[in-house]
């Protein structure tokens, strides 16, 4: 209801009485529940808060305002056996069972106005949807539009052929153009065909757009929260895609899944029990090492200025009483050793271990003798 | 194409400075473009069978396939509807590269004779489109016979007349701007 | 007395004048001083001066602007070329000060300068926000009486959607001529090929029968989806197709019916009582059964 400014509809709650549809039969819906804050002490945490499917309304020329033109995950549910149609294949305007399905690729995804990047999971979930639907309803027409088909991966060139050997219609090089609704209720979908070096066009009953995975609301909050951030698209950044994948630049935070970038559920859990063997190795030996390159305050110089506290990329610095007075303290276990807190200490208070003031003038010294 | 030549093209023969001067004659983001299709099926040209049409011309011209789109007229078909602009993913402005082509084009004369009618008209009369009878046609309507355009300002056109000689079209035009 | 400048081009004064008439009782009849932009030129036409160079045609077009900033109105036309390549034109020499500053070389010779203040409307938008659909309803005297508008937008109307000033929520599913066609009680159902093409313009003169099958497409998915009484543009481009381009089809028998067509200016003149006979004299599809249907109404 916050979200979307509308009123809630509740179904799950009250039923929809003139049609004889019960709210949730199981009673295993709360409706007084109130949200609670639990304080935790922890000694890491795993963010894994997802993504977000993106909404059909930015896709102007693909009629949103049509009923029956939907997203794939809304396409999902109404696969799913505990989704609203219980499973029944209905398109959503008038509950008849559509005939012919267009499935459009690359929505939001590989677009310079949305995102740039390949949403990596839609290509093969398409080819599911349409493997599903042949499997059940042999006679249903699918067409399948295509930039091209990205099936790199275990097993799942084999898929895609197998699919197209049921019979769907798979046409390439061509990003829907447009979706127009007919005034009998048919959607016309153009696109064009490398293939057939031609334009195509097609009436269907029902369209269904492969929308791109996007990060979740407020993933940057969040992050921030932890001093992770947020990459160019705007999931959370791993220290290092090859070496640290599963780690933030903030000691102890870990991530998997889709907040990090879009993947497929294999790859989720993979990152997931990689996070969560990183967690174990730092919190299961009860102790944790300390780099040897980080900084320390002279609490006796500290002239209690503050400068030094905002600065710090990682939150490792805090105001402590010491010695009666307010001092700034630095927290050895998040300190990074990026060193900006000690070149900026206007009482030169902080000493930046390895690279203090004595031992840069030294290597000045050296180099200069040579 | 040659009439019954060998229907190959000869990628070899891509010039990379064409690719290059029509980023400077303002299809700036033409390296852009990943092929996705979606301005092919939208293109008016492409929908009336125009042997090349706005996803072909754009990979052609990012080939480099300077003698193919110079020899065809296909660009002189281009309705500038800018669809093409409103749509594409990638942000190509591929109207913008059909305008750059046919500047190319009229660089070394190669362009549809209509289009040096319409310049002219546009020169001399002020109007690009100047159909005989319009007079009658005017009247017909209960209007005056001339309309108050340049057509109608003698001052006024030669005023217009010095700033088209201070374009391009003074390098361009193979008719004598006087 | 609000002033508007009314920018003709050159389809409408040449070949449409009767549109021109049109649009002169128009707007005196919502209330409008005309001012004439004497010296105008073409806007000018896609297949010249841009397919040129940028300057040059920023230059082209802003001798017309500036004739309307000299006379402090803002611009009115009933062609979507001309709609399209004036607002290009200031768009380009607003995004790129560089052009206008080249522009503002040129204009200077004759004394002249472009300040970027003029604004370019087309009629539909003109209509719906300037005048209002309220302020439409009340100036109708005969009714449109349920007769069926097939409206045809045109594509220089809605795209390249940055270069104008206002437009459609949903360029793709255009609705504010269908509104204008519906305030005068008319009926103007969306139909699939709404925003398709008519093929006239460079396609038309570089590829003259590709340009007319193309138009036959969209006007069978007409003829089939809504069977309209009328066809209402809202560019005089498209008028020449749908009137001239569809009487060559019937004649070329490959067309076996006539859906009549209307400029917008032409149809709200009528039923704001201009004659008829003169809004709509040049017609190549006869008129007959919609000028009785919208004397029959009130
Ligand atoms: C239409 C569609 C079909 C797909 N089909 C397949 C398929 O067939 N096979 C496959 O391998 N992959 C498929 N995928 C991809 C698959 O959905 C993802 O790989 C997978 O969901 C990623 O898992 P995740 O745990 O990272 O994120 P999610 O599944 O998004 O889970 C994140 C969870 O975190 C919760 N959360 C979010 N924010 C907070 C917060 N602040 N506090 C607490 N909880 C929070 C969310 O509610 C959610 O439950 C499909 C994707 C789509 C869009
Ligand atoms: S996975 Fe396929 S459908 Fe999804 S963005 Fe990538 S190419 Fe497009
Ligand atoms: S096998 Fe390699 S080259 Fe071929 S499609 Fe897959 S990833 Fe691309
Ligand atoms: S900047 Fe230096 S003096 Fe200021 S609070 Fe930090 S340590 Fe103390
Ligand atoms: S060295 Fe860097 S990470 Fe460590 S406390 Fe100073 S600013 Fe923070
Ligand atoms: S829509 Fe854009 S990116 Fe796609 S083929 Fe056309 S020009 Fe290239
Ligand atoms: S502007 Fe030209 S290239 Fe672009 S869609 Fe229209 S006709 Fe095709």
């Amino acid at each position: 209801m916050d979200k979307t400014g509308k009123p809630a509809c509740q179904i799950c709650e009250k039923g929809i009485p003139p049609k004889g549809i019960q709210g949730c039969p199981a009673d295993a819906i709360k409706f007084d529940d109130k949200d609670e804050y639990i304080n935790l002490k922890v000694g890491a945490v795993i963010i894994a808060t997802g993504f977000k499917p993106m909404s059909k309304h930015y896709f102007k020329e693909y009629s949103p305002h049509s009923p029956d033109v939907i997203t794939s995950m809304e396409f999902e549910r109404i696969l799913s056996a505990t989704g609203p149609t219980g499973g029944e294949l209905k398109r959503p305007s008038d509950g008849t069972k559509p005939k012919t399905i267009a499935m459009v690729s690359c929505v939001g995804s590989r677009d310079e106005r949305y995102h740039p990047y390949c949403s990596k999971v839609c290509c093969m979930y398409m080819l599911k949807h349409a493997r599903i639907l042949k499997e059940k309803y042999p006679d249903i027409k699918l067409y399948l539009f295509f930039i091209d088909v990205r099936t790199a991966g275990k097993d799942f060139e084999e898929f895609y052929v197998y699919t197209r050997e049921l019979g769907v219609k798979v046409i390439k090089g061509g990003r829907v153009s447009s979706v127009d609704v007919k005034p009998n209720g048919k959607l016309r979908v153009r696109a064009f065909d490398s293939d057939l070096c031609a334009p195509v066009e097609l009436d269907a009953d029902m369209v269904v757009l492969a929308t791109a995975i996007e990060p979740p609301d407020g993933v940057e909050e969040l992050g921030s929260m932890f001093t992770a951030t947020c990459g160019r698209e705007g999931f959370l950044r791993e220290v290092h895609t090859k070496l640290y994948p599963v780690e933030t630049q903030a000691r102890g935070v870990f991530i998997a899944g889709c907040v990090q970038g879009p993947k497929d559920i294999p790859e989720s859990i993979a990152q997931a029990r990689a996070a969560a063997s990183a967690t174990a190795a730092l919190v299961i030996p009860g102790k944790i090492k300390f780099e040897a390159i980080i900084s320390e305050v002279d609490r006796d110089k500290c002239s209690s200025c503050g400068v030094c506290v905002p600065l710090c990329p990682y939150t490792a610095i805090r105001i402590v009483e010491y010695k009666g007075k307010e001092k700034a303290y630095i927290e050895p276990a998040l300190c990074a050793g990026c060193g900006v807190c000690a070149s900026a200490c206007p009482s030169k208070a902080i000493k930046f271990n390895g690279f203090t003031t004595e031992q840069i003038m030294a290597q000045i010294d050296a180099l200069t003798e040579a | 194409m040659e009439e019954g030549g060998v229907n190959v093209i000869d990628l070899t023969q891509a010039d990379e400075s064409f690719v290059k001067e029509l980023e400077a004659l303002g299809a700036d983001e033409l390296r852009e473009c990943i092929q996705c299709g979606k301005c092919g099926a939208t293109c008016p040209m492409a929908l009336a069978g125009l042997e090349f049409f706005i996803k072909r011309i754009v990979h052609a011209a990012n080939l480099g396939l300077r003698d193919i789109l110079l020899e065809d007229s296909s660009v002189w078909g281009c309705q500038s509807c800018n669809r093409c602009v409103e749509i594409c993913p990638m942000d190509v402005k591929p109207y913008e590269l059909i305008q750059a082509i046919r500047r190319a084009a009229m660089k070394v004369e190669s362009c549809p004779a209509n289009t040096y009618e319409g310049l002219r008209n546009l020169y001399r009369f002020g109007h690009a489109v100047y159909p005989k009878g319009y007079e009658e046609r005017r009247k017909k309507a209960g209007l005056p016979e001339k309309p108050p355009t340049a057509i109608s300002y003698d001052e006024l056109r030669k005023k217009y007349q010095e700033i088209l000689r201070n374009t391009i079209l003074e390098e361009i035009a193979p008719f004598p701007l006087d | 007395m609000k002033k508007i400048g009314f920018f003709l081009g050159c389809n409408i004064p040449f070949n449409r004048p009767d549109v021109e008439y049109s649009a002169r009782y128009l707007l005196n009849e919502l209330g409008y001083e005309i001012v004439e932009l004497e010296g105008a030129t073409c806007c000018p036409a896609f297949g010249t001066m841009p397919s040129l160079d940028l300057v040059g045609w920023a230059a082209a077009s802003a001798w017309n602007l500036t004739i309307a900033e000299e006379k402090g109105v803002d611009i009115v036309t009933g062609c979507g070329s001309c709609y399209g390549s004036l607002n290009e034109a200031r768009h380009h020499m607003e995004k790129h000060p560089e052009v206008k500053e080249q522009v503002n070389k040129i204009l200077s010779k004759v004394g002249k300068e472009y300040k970027g203040t003029v604004k370019v409307w087309n009629f539909i938008n003109f209509l719906y926000e300037d005048v209002g659909l309220e302020k439409l309803k009340s100036k109708i005297k005969h009714n449109l009486n349920g007769l069926k508008c097939a409206v045809q937008t045109g594509c220089h109307n809605l795209w390249p959607s940055k270069a104008y000033p206002t437009n459609e929520d949903n360029t793709f599913f255009p609705t504010r001529l269908r509104e204008i066609c519906e305030a005068m009680g008319g009926v103007a159902p969306h139909y699939s090929t709404i925003t398709d093409c008519c093929g006239m313009g460079a396609l038309r003169s570089t590829a003259s029968e590709k340009s007319l099958n193309l138009f036959k497409k969209k006007l069978d998915v007409i003829k089939e989806e809504i069977d309209p009484d009328i066809t209402v543009m809202g560019c005089s481009s498209c008028l020449l197709q749908f009137d001239a381009g569809q009487a060559l089809l019937v004649e070329q028998k490959k067309l076996n019916y006539k859906i009549p067509a209307l400029h917008i200016v032409q149809l709200a003149a009528i039923a704001m009582g201009a004659d008829p006979e003169k809004a709509t004299v040049l017609a190549s599809i006869p008129l007959n059964g919609v000028i009785t249907k919208i004397k029959g109404g009130n």
